[in-house]
């Protein structure tokens, strides 16, 4: 990166534009006879370091926030389109 | 099963570039009890820390729900931004049409000055790749489960950093698939066509208004891009306003996606009226076959008895 890109007219390509989103396919059914787990490389790569997430989460604070019918969200299936689709159709 | 008690973990949540599409590293995050905001948080926090986003750069999220998300945001995390740090919100392009309509012009991308032409919605197209895998780790344990996703993710950024500089033969695709897989440099060419092509439709546009109104919308609109994070609502005048064209006649008149939506909307309902006019007609030959053949019992008999 430039020395000086503070001073780029352009300020806005640097700025960071990040995606979130969840994904509920990716799920993990609870085992009867868990084995001790060994880790690896636990943390190093994408996935988040459980300690450092758990401790974050026992101390976290969690909005009631608005509700999503309040905003417009009427759904969070993964197929709102199927529904969507019902009422477009000809009643054949 | 996603909220049964036979999965401990529903989900994850991950947080990717939203113009190269690499995932960010420590942020795959399980979710336990749906989506909830506290665990986008720590992504959205990690991301932060482990990629070195200086406060000067500024940070923008793309988030499916990031007009609720965002409305708390600070109360809980603002003591663990860094300093300065001004963080701009987006809905992706896909989901924001699930909004109501006012979400649309206060958190679509497109109206967002500086965020480029992005749609926001990257992490659908890895999940594609990433939910052939994420099914055989259901019952593994959870560092295997783990050490797998890592393995896939990873690997899923090592391929988009080698094919970053690469060109297709074709530089300009009705695919934006295509665009994404051929490379930055290629992205180049076709963002270069792109300007030009929207800057002639511009003028052209613009032509069809006096100078003195579009330098009074020009004034209006930067004035609304310079209060919008603020203040999300006054970015609603990007929409159409029906109930103004009474009150202020001269300020708003008719505008071509107007007409090209009534257009759209007229060419659908004559659409609809035909397949019922066709299903009508197929029905009434149908039945018209079935009393004919009733009523003359008598020729049916003559055509085959020879």
């Amino acid at each position: 990166m430039a020395q000086n890109w503070k001073e780029d007219p352009n300020r806005w390509v640097y700025r960071r534009v990040i995606t979130v989103d969840g994904n509920f396919k990716a799920n993990h059914v609870r085992q009867k006879n868990a084995a001790e787990d060994i880790w690896l490389y636990e943390g190093s790569g994408m996935t988040a370091r459980r300690s450092e997430y758990e401790s974050f989460l026992k101390t976290a604070k969690e909005s009631s926030g608005v509700s999503r019918s309040a905003i417009g969200i009427s759904r969070i299936s993964a197929n709102p389109i199927r529904n969507r689709h019902a009422k477009t159709t000809f009643g054949l | 099963m996603m909220f049964s008690k036979t999965c401990d973990i529903t989900g994850i949540i991950a947080v990717a570039c939203a113009r190269h599409g690499c995932f960010a590293p420590n942020s795959i995050v399980d979710l336990t009890r749906g989506e909830q905001q506290k665990i986008a948080d720590w992504a959205f926090l990690e991301q932060l820390r482990t990629t070195g986003v200086r406060p000067e750069q500024g940070a923008m999220l793309i988030y499916d729900i990031a007009c609720q998300y965002f409305v708390y945001l600070q109360e809980r995390i603002g003591h663990l931004i860094p300093d300065g740090l001004e963080i701009d919100r987006a809905i992706g392009l896909f989901h924001v049409h699930d909004h109501k309509e006012s979400c649309f012009y206060r958190f679509a991308s497109s109206f967002i000055p500086g965020s480029g032409v992005v749609a926001g919605e990257i992490l659908e197209s890895l999940w594609a790749n990433l939910n052939t895998i994420t099914p055989s780790t259901r019952t593994a344990t959870h560092a295997h489960r783990a050490e797998i996703i890592d393995d896939h993710a990873t690997d899923s950024n090592h391929k988009k950093a080698l094919s970053m500089g690469e060109r297709l033969n074709n530089p300009i695709s009705v695919f934006p698939m295509d665009i994404l897989a051929s490379g930055l440099s290629n992205r180049f060419i076709h963002a270069t066509e792109m300007v030009r092509l929207t800057q002639n439709y511009y003028d052209q546009m613009s032509g069809t208004v006096s100078a003195s109104l579009r330098n009074q919308w020009q004034k209006e609109i930067t004035h609304a891009e310079c209060h919008r994070l603020s203040n999300p609502a006054i970015m609603d005048l990007m929409g159409a306003k029906e109930a103004n064209h009474e009150q202020q006649p001269n300020l708003s008149p008719d505008r071509p996606e107007c007409s090209a939506f009534q257009w759209l909307t007229l060419a659908i309902a004559i659409e609809e009226k035909q397949s019922v006019i066709f299903i009508e007609m197929v029905l009434l030959i149908v039945r018209a076959l079935c009393q004919d053949r009733h009523s003359r019992p008598d020729s049916e008999v003559d055509n085959t008895a020879p």
